[in-house]
């Protein structure tokens, strides 16, 4: 059935209001939730203060989203779960245009137009990483970004089928160029929008959401022809994914019409889209040069097998070009605790007795060139603790005894819980891939698992217990 | 509830009152936000309904109020509800053009004649659905118009996914002959 009949029933008049009343739940949970809010409101009212003073830009940023919430807390498949962590999804070629003082620009003072290569090099090394300040504001621009092209763009595609699963909504322009040889599998589709039609007016229509950054956005390829050979990863070109993402190889265009990877199709529905407010971010990895910022959203009304909200994240690393120029580099958006991970530790019960979530937020290549990390991560009411498994020592809460990481006979990641220490390893013919997880505790009540998994053994992708 | 019993109990416990004021009409102001902004991310809605319980609280606590409590209430909904569609578009980084048929239309100037039109389908789209009966008409309503998958239609209604997607199925069929019978095009259906 055609759902558009039902927008007849919109705007209605009293009388129809009253009959959709009647159709109309009456959740308890949500009506706490507003009651708080009406409170709080209220007494903001009260007191003369607006609600949205005080309110950084992000927060008043929530409400870009046109369309309703993507319930992608369902069940996420396996494989999705392990490409997720890896959901390169748009190259934004980023350079800037000129530094600027600080007072005008995000970035700080580094080197003007007419600074000489010698000089250029000179200054470039002196040149300090970027401050608190400026690593959140280029966050909050690519968040603007980001949503709207979940909003506007990536969520007309997809469609709900009666079973409550994401299908792709016009598969007749679906471009299967899988292949098994190749190390990552790329599918595409056409899609249409009326604000851009080529490749050209997709990226001046973005552009703008990085005005005053003097970042210049570019994403996408053009091709003659739709070369299947073209839209693969090979051997050669892996490393570089690792390091910068999916660049542009996840939009392309070709006869006029353009071209998106399924990916960031599948990506964005599984990631932090719904829920734009995050409780706590955290820059990584922060060089001169580089670094990565991980925001953490939390979804109260999402539960997990133990009663615990879900986690989501979003990842996004920031480089600079040998010749001082910002790119946006890899995106991931991963989630704790979806029944992947359970399997994957076998029963989670002793995880969830600590009160911990774990969430495998990266997969970087083996051996790294970014320093190891371990550092705690502050809630604001919470202390929270977070590290990867590069880290030697792992001052964690004391049921978790020590991860760490061998290497021998393949890379694995090994995490002792109350002396019951799991493991698993990574493909031993990919010794590419580590895993990172991230663990931070909300100092939950410990909460009875309603479900139990206790499998004989672990099974993910192509990882598996030692 | 009265101005004159809201009253009382907020000079007492003005949370209460709150509370009881929210319990009695939570439903109606969501089914008139819900009606606005169907199509935008359930936190706006739950956004939209405490500006609007904020406002109602602020207002009938200002002082003496005359008229129907619910009637204020359905005015301030309607009228945040628009605000906050108009909001949620601009922000969205979208231009609301209502002549565009796919914008929910903002009730002022709008044709007389479509809305009448209008109006008559809504009613004889809402007839065919009531007269499915329960639980179908609540699965339809959940299903098309709350845009709810199996899943949360089950767990609100306290039956299966699977014999809600049965009846869905059974039910659709079902309406769909009925809404052609009342001269729904077999095309849009």
């Amino acid at each position: 059935m055609n759902k558009d009949i039902f927008d007849v029933l919109d705007n209605a008049d009293d009388e129809m209001i009253e009959r959709l009343s009647s159709f109309t739940d009456d959740n308890d949970e949500a009506k706490k939730r507003i009651t708080e809010m009406s409170e709080r409101k209220y007494q903001n009212l009260k007191a003369g203060i607006s609600e949205n003073e005080g309110k950084d830009k992000n927060e008043i940023t929530m409400n870009v989203a046109d369309k309703r919430p993507v319930r992608w807390y369902k069940p996420i498949a396996a494989a999705v779960a392990v490409f997720a962590v890896v959901a390169g999804v748009t190259k934004v070629t980023s350079e800037l245009e000129k530094y600027k003082a600080p007072s005008d620009d995000v970035l700080p003072a580094a080197q003007t137009e007419t600074t000489s290569p010698a000089q250029s090099e000179s200054v470039t090394e002196q040149q300090s990483a970027l401050t608190e300040d400026q690593m959140k504001e280029l966050t909050d621009r690519f968040c603007d970004f980001y949503y709207d092209l979940f909003d506007s763009l990536v969520i007309r595609q997809y469609t709900v089928d009666n079973e409550g699963h994401y299908v792709i909504k016009n598969p007749d322009n679906y471009v299967d160029v899988q292949d098994k040889d190749h190390y990552e599998i790329n599918n595409f589709y056409e899609f249409s929008d009326a604000r851009f039609n080529t490749l050209d007016e997709f990226n001046d229509y973005y552009s703008c959401f990085f005005d005053g950054t003097g970042i210049k956005f570019n994403a996408g390829k053009k091709y003659d022809k739709l070369d299947g050979e073209k839209l693969l990863f090979a051997d050669e070109t892996i490393d570089e994914y690792y390091r910068n993402g999916w660049l542009d190889d996840m939009l392309f265009e070709c006869d006029n019409k353009l071209y998106l990877n399924e990916d960031i199709v599948r990506d964005y529905h599984y990631g932090p889209s719904h829920i734009r407010e995050y409780f706590s971010e955290r820059s990584f990895y922060v060089t001169e040069n580089s670094f990565t910022r991980i925001r953490l959203f939390k979804d109260d009304n999402c539960r997990n097998p133990y009663g615990q909200p879900m986690i989501y994240g979003l990842s996004v690393t920031f480089n600079k070009d040998e010749d001082g120029m910002w790119s946006i580099g890899k995106v991931s958006s991963p989630n704790s605790y979806v029944s992947d991970y359970v399997e994957l530790f076998g029963d989670f019960s002793e995880i969830s007795d600590t009160n911990c979530y774990q969430m495998l937020f990266d997969v970087y290549p083996y051996p790294n060139d970014l320093p190891y990390v371990s550092k705690p991560w502050y809630d604001d009411s919470q202390p929270t603790e977070v590290f990867t498994t590069f880290a030697e020592e792992k001052p964690f809460e004391e049921e978790i005894t020590s991860i760490g990481i061998e290497t021998d006979p393949a890379p694995f990641t090994t995490i002792e819980i109350k002396n019951n220490t799991q493991s698993y390893s990574e493909d031993p013919d990919n010794t590419n891939d580590i895993r990172n997880y991230l663990f931070f505790d909300f100092g939950l009540e410990p909460a009875s698992p309603s479900v139990s998994t206790e499998p004989d053994y672990v099974s993910y992708g192509n990882s598996k217990q030692e | 509830m009265t101005y004159d019993e809201y009253s009382r109990l907020e000079t007492e416990l003005p949370e209460k009152a709150h509370s009881a004021l929210i319990d009695e009409y939570y439903r109606y102001v969501k089914t008139i936000v819900f009606n606005r902004l169907r199509s935008f991310p359930v936190e706006d809605t739950e956004e939209c309904m405490s500006d609007i319980f904020a406002d109602v609280f602020f207002r009938l606590g200002k002082g003496s109020f005359t008229g129907d409590i619910k009637a204020y209430i359905g005015t301030v909904a309607r009228n945040k509800s628009v605000d906050h569609f108009r909001r949620c578009s601009r922000n969205s980084g979208q231009t609301v053009y209502l002549e565009d048929e796919t914008t929910p239309e903002i009730r002022s100037g709008v044709n007389v004649a479509d809305e009448n039109e209008k109006k008559e389908l809504s009613h004889i789209l809402m007839d065919c659905i009531d007269s499915l009966g329960e639980p179908d008409s609540s699965i339809i309503m959940k299903k098309y118009y709350m845009d709810m998958d199996s899943k949360q239609i089950a767990a609100e209604l306290a039956m299966k996914p699977s014999a809600v997607r049965m009846r869905c199925s059974r039910a659709t069929s079902k309406l769909k002959e009925l809404l052609e019978a009342r001269g729904f095009m077999e095309g849009i259906l």
